[in-house]
């Protein structure tokens, strides 16, 4: 590449001219500036800057131009990288160095028509300042000389920032300086306290501020006095000065919190004072005196202690004040609390006697005394009763009645009103005061006890020293004497309810006692009704009467007067055991009992019957209650209860005795009379069932044998009509017809007869029976036997089920409605009803007809045997048909009638026992 | 009618004591034409001599047996119980059908008839007409119905 050499010219003068205008500089902005107007005045180069590095890492700045023009901001950016670093003072030569470089072809430099640039270093051995730039144009060229002035121009301006550097640093430290002094002096001024600096001799030499707003003197005025001397004139203030004047004069630091000075105005004022030595630089001493008035403090000190005080006085005041009250509080809860006592002894109190007595014995807790009572008034007997009466330690006997005259009782105290009687001494008394007197009793509390306006008696407290009284007392007394009162009045209350309820009571007992005698009594007759012989009826009645008859040992013996025995019936807890049968001298048998008199008797009374005296002995019986048993007039038996306490039966017992002796007696003998009525009906029964049998049997067998001579009668009159009906003319027929039916009607009697009989035979064999079905099949059958017979004459209502014999219920059913279709076969219109329904416990059915009827009169008979409602010719029947109807239902332990009028009619009844009755 | 009229064959004994009730059975075979070959015999002791070739009837043997017996209870020396019981109880005559004909009609003779072996037991009726069917039935059933024992055909 050619280059052409810078075209400007070098002046030497005007680089020397640089060097003194460098001299005159003082900042480093004016030394850049200065350098790049002298490289573009001398022609150095076409764009000129310097690049100025900073201490503080700050960009690069840029100062230059190019030509006449000022950088633009995109050359400055690009020169900035021009700045000295680490790498560009690699060579460490430090001496300014030269040397170029080209620049980018794109770059901004480039445009401004630079293509190189020169670059010189400013800065000393120790540091760098920045780099002088100089761009050439493209074909220029330094010359050797343009590069020395260069240096030397940098070197120049090198030296320059380098004497400006120094300047600056030295005022930075002048105006350090004094910044820290006025800071100080500032501070000492402004202290809060108050600070002096004095001499060891105590001269003061420098007060700040608040020191002299402290004294209230300037500090000219202060400064040259002795610290010391502005302590008080008094005793302590002497102390305290010498102490200060000691502590200055030796340095010892020292804190005083309470010195007392006297100003230079007059004022005294407290302080506290701290006093340390200060070294000064040059080698002297001297004492640093701080101050901080305490005058408000310490006036406030003393005002909260004198307030303090005056509270605690009051305090004080408040609190023995308050004692009193609690004192007062206790004495009452005390007394509240013996009354409640009292109260509570009394309520378990049970006579007037007793609350009297307790309320003495607790009553000292609220009123000492020496001598109390209590008494309650008898208006009616006109006297006083004392209840209880306590002398010192001791109760007196309580129960003494005094009258009213003899007795100490105002005007005041009969109207409810209380009474001191302060001193007893020289004053007329009735008599029971004045014994009171006697025994030294001065001074006395009269207390009214009253209810509902009635007083009812009096408390009085009385005290071996006159003028004992006070109001407190008559006050506590009067409660005591309020509750006394409505305890007495209720324990009365009381004693009247508890006095009837004792009177309700023991009627009471005496109507459940009556009760329960009676109830056992007649539990007694239940039980002999129910007995079955004599023994038990005995063994009954003695085992019940046990409940109100109580005794150890029990017997009841009937008498035989015929054989001389007694029957022992019944024994309970005795030697002797039921049945046994004894002779008659072994058994007491007193006159007296013999007459029917009941007897009570002594274990001693056996002694004439040895035998009946050893069994006493044996069972330890002490006293017997003997009872005969008597009917007509006629001593039956006796029954005896034995205790094993003597003389233990009561009248009561007695007739309890009695009692049961009658009711025993008349059961006995029903018992016998019953006896005797069952043996006579077996004897009667047994008869009737012989003669029945013998009957029957003959029933049976003339039955039977009747039946051949009848056959042959039947049969040979057949076989004559059959056979020899030509040899006879008609009233031959006639006669044998007779004959015929006759015979006829004879088996049909013998066939009811051996029916009957049979009956009385035969075992019923009981069943549930479908009495519809039954009826259905009777009915049916006789359609059979008797086709001839309207037999749309049957209306079967619905039945119940029947219990019994069905062949038997059959035969009766048999019979009920062939009679019915017997007897409706004149009427046009025949109408044989079959009803039947359940009633109560039996079912009854019926079979009723619209025939001919019967005699009303008649309904009773038409069951007996033989019995006929009807001629013979009228219809046709044997007698016994209703008679078998009747056995059957009997047998059925059930019941048949008839009920109907002549020519309207007739309903035949039959009841039987019901399924549930019937199944046993 | 004694033994001395006894037919050549007897069919069927009859044992009755009433002679009209005699005379009316044999009447009621006769339309069966049995009445030829009916014997009758008035008491029970005749009745077993008759079977068991005995007394007045020593010439026969219980060999030849009757094809039944029809016989009444109340019977004169000998009851009917008794007859049943003696026939029933020989091996001879055991097989021998015995019909009762009784008038009872008591339960307790129909029991005791049958616990002693009777074949059949019927009660007389009264009435003719029933009595002479009732016969005749027994007849027609028991001799010309029922096979018999050792009875060979010709």
């Amino acid at each position: 590449m050619e280059l052409s050499h810078h075209t400007s010219d070098l002046d030497p003068s005007s680089v020397l001219g640089f060097g003194s205008a460098l001299a005159m500089l003082d900042s480093t902005e004016e030394v850049a500036r200065l350098l790049t107007g002298a490289l573009r005045s001398m022609g150095l180069a076409d764009l000129q800057a310097v690049v100025l590095t900073n201490e503080e890492d700050d960009e690069p700045r840029v100062f230059g131009s190019a030509g006449a023009r000022a950088l633009p901001d995109s050359v400055v950016d690009a020169l900035r990288q021009w700045a000295p670093n680490a790498s560009a003072d690699a060579d460490g030569s430090g001496s300014p160095s030269h040397h170029e470089v080209e620049v980018s072809p794109d770059g901004c430099l480039s445009e401004h028509g630079i293509d190189r640039l020169a670059l010189v270093r400013l800065g000393t051995l120790e540091r760098d300042f920045g780099t002088v730039v100089a761009g050439l144009a493209p074909g220029t060229q330094h010359t050797p000389l343009q590069i020395s002035t260069l240096q030397m121009m940098a070197a120049q301006a090198s030296m320059a920032l380098h004497r400006i550097a120094l300047d600056q640093k030295r005022a930075a430290q002048e105006e350090a300086l004094r910044a820290s002094e006025a800071r100080y002096r500032e501070l000492y001024e402004n202290a809060p306290a108050a600070y002096l600096s004095a001499t060891p001799d105590g001269e003061i030499r420098m007060a700040n501020r608040r020191a002299t707003d402290l004294f209230g003197a300037s500090e000219s005025t202060l400064v040259g006095r002795t610290l010391p001397k502005f302590c008080a004139d008094t005793a302590a203030g002497h102390e305290a000065a010498e102490r200060l004047a000691d502590h200055l004069e030796s340095g010892q630091p020292v804190r005083d919190d309470e010195v007392k000075l006297c100003l230079p105005d007059g004022d005294r004022i407290w302080v506290s004072l701290t006093m340390r030595p200060v070294a000064l630089g040059d080698g002297s001493a001297e004492r640093l005196v701080m101050m901080v008035d305490v005058t408000e403090r310490r006036r406030m000190e003393v005002a909260l202690r004198e307030a303090r005080d005056a509270l605690e006085t009051r305090v004080e005041a408040r609190t023995a004040e308050l004692e009193r009250a609690n004192d007062r509080l206790e004495q009452q809860t005390r007394r509240l609390q013996a009354l409640r006592d009292i109260d509570q002894a009394i309520l378990a109190a049970e006579s007037p006697k007793e609350i009297a007595t307790e309320t003495l014995r607790r009553a000292r807790q609220i009123i000492p005394f020496h001598r109390a009572s209590v008494s309650v008034i008898d208006w009616d007997a006109g006297c006083a009763q004392m209840l209880a009466t306590r002398q010192e330690d001791s109760f007196l006997e309580g129960g003494t009645t005094i009258p009213l005259d003899d007795f100490y009782l105002t005007d005041t105290l009969r109207a409810g009103e209380p009474e001191i009687i302060a001193d007893l001494a020289n004053r007329p008394l009735p008599g029971a005061a004045a014994r009171v007197r006697d025994i030294g009793i001065r001074a006395v509390l009269c207390l009214p006890m009253v209810v509902e306006n009635d007083l009812i008696g009096l408390l009085k407290i009385g005290r071996t020293d006159p003028d004992a009284f006070a109001q407190t007392d008559r006050d506590v007394g009067t409660e005591l004497a309020n509750h006394l009162a409505i305890a007495l009045r209720q324990a009365r209350l009381r004693e009247r309810v508890e006095d009837r309820t004792t009177k309700l009571e023991r009627a009471n007992e005496r109507l459940s006692h009556q009760t329960q005698r009676l109830r056992a009594l007649r539990d007694i007759d239940q039980a002999i009704l129910a007995a079955e012989s004599p023994e038990e009826i005995a063994a009954e009645a003695i085992r019940r009467v046990h409940d109100i008859l109580p005794y150890e040992s029990a017997t009841v013996t009937v008498t035989d007067w015929d054989t001389d025995t007694a029957h022992v019936l019944a024994a309970r807890d005795n030697v002797l055991a039921a049945p046994t049968t004894l002779p008659l001298d072994e058994v007491y048998l007193s006159d007296r009992l013999r007459n029917g008199e009941t007897e009570v008797i002594p274990d001693t009374a056996y002694e004439p019957v040895p035998e009946a005296k050893e069994r006493i002995r044996e069972m330890g019986l002490r006293s017997v209650l003997c009872v005969p048993m008597v009917v007509e007039d006629e001593v039956i038996g006796v029954v005896h209860v034995g205790r094993t306490e003597a003389d233990a039966f009561t009248d009561e017992d007695r007739r309890v005795g009695r009692e049961l002796a009658d009711h025993m007696a008349i059961a006995l003998r029903q018992s016998q009379l019953l006896e005797e009525v069952q043996a006579q009906r077996e004897r009667l029964e047994e008869r009737v069932q012989e003669r029945t049998a013998e009957l029957e049997s003959f029933t049976y067998s003339v039955s039977h044998d009747l039946r051949t001579p009848l056959r042959a009668i039947d049969g040979y009159t057949r076989i004559l009509k059959e056979d020899h009906a030509d040899q006879l003319d008609d009233e031959g027929q006639r006669l044998l017809n007779v004959v015929y039916d006759s015979a006829q009607t004879m088996g049909n009697l013998i066939d009811d007869l051996l029916t009957l009989s049979r009956l009385g035979r035969r075992d019923i064999t009981r069943a549930p029976i479908d009495m519809e079905a039954l009826v259905q099949d009777t009915v049916d059958e006789l359609r059979r036997a008797h086709p001839e017979d309207a037999t749309d004459a049957f209306h079967l209502a619905p039945l119940p089920d029947a219990m019994g014999d069905r062949s038997m219920i059959r035969h009766v059913l048999t019979n009920l409605l062939s009679n019915a279709l017997k007897f409706t076969r004149t009427e046009d219109a025949p109408r044989i009803e079959v009803r039947g329904e359940r009633q109560d416990d039996e079912c009854v059915y019926v079979v009723a007809d619209n025939g001919v009827g019967f005699d009303a009169e008649q309904a009773d008979e038409l069951f007996g045997v033989f019995q006929r409602g009807h001629a013979d010719d009228e219809f046709e029947g044997t007698g016994v048909g209703l008679a078998i109807v009747d056995r059957i239902v009997r047998r059925h332990d059930g019941r048949a009638w008839a009920e109907g009028a002549s020519g309207d009619g007739a309903s035949f009844y039959f009841a039987l026992p019901s399924a549930a009755t019937g199944t046993a | 009618m004694t033994s001395t009229t006894v037919p050549r064959t007897v069919d069927l004994l009859l044992v009755e004591d009433q002679a009209s009730d005699a005379e009316l059975a044999l009447r009621a075979l006769r339309t069966l034409d049995l009445d030829e070959r009916t014997h009758r015999v008035d008491d029970g002791a005749e009745a077993l001599d008759f079977l068991f070739g005995r007394g007045a009837y020593a010439d026969r043997s219980p060999a030849d047996a009757p094809g039944l017996v029809l016989l009444d209870l109340k019977l004169p020396k000998l009851s009917g119980h008794e007859v049943l019981r003696t026939l029933k109880a020989d091996d001879r005559t055991a097989h021998i059908p015995v019909v009762v004909l009784s008038s009872s009609d008591e339960q307790s003779d129909v029991t005791r008839c049958y616990a002693l072996g009777a074949n059949s037991y019927v009660v007389k009726p009264v009435d003719f007409d029933t009595f002479t069917e009732t016969v005749q039935r027994i007849g027609t059933y028991w001799l010309q119905t029922n096979e018999r024992v050792g009875q060979c055909p010709p």
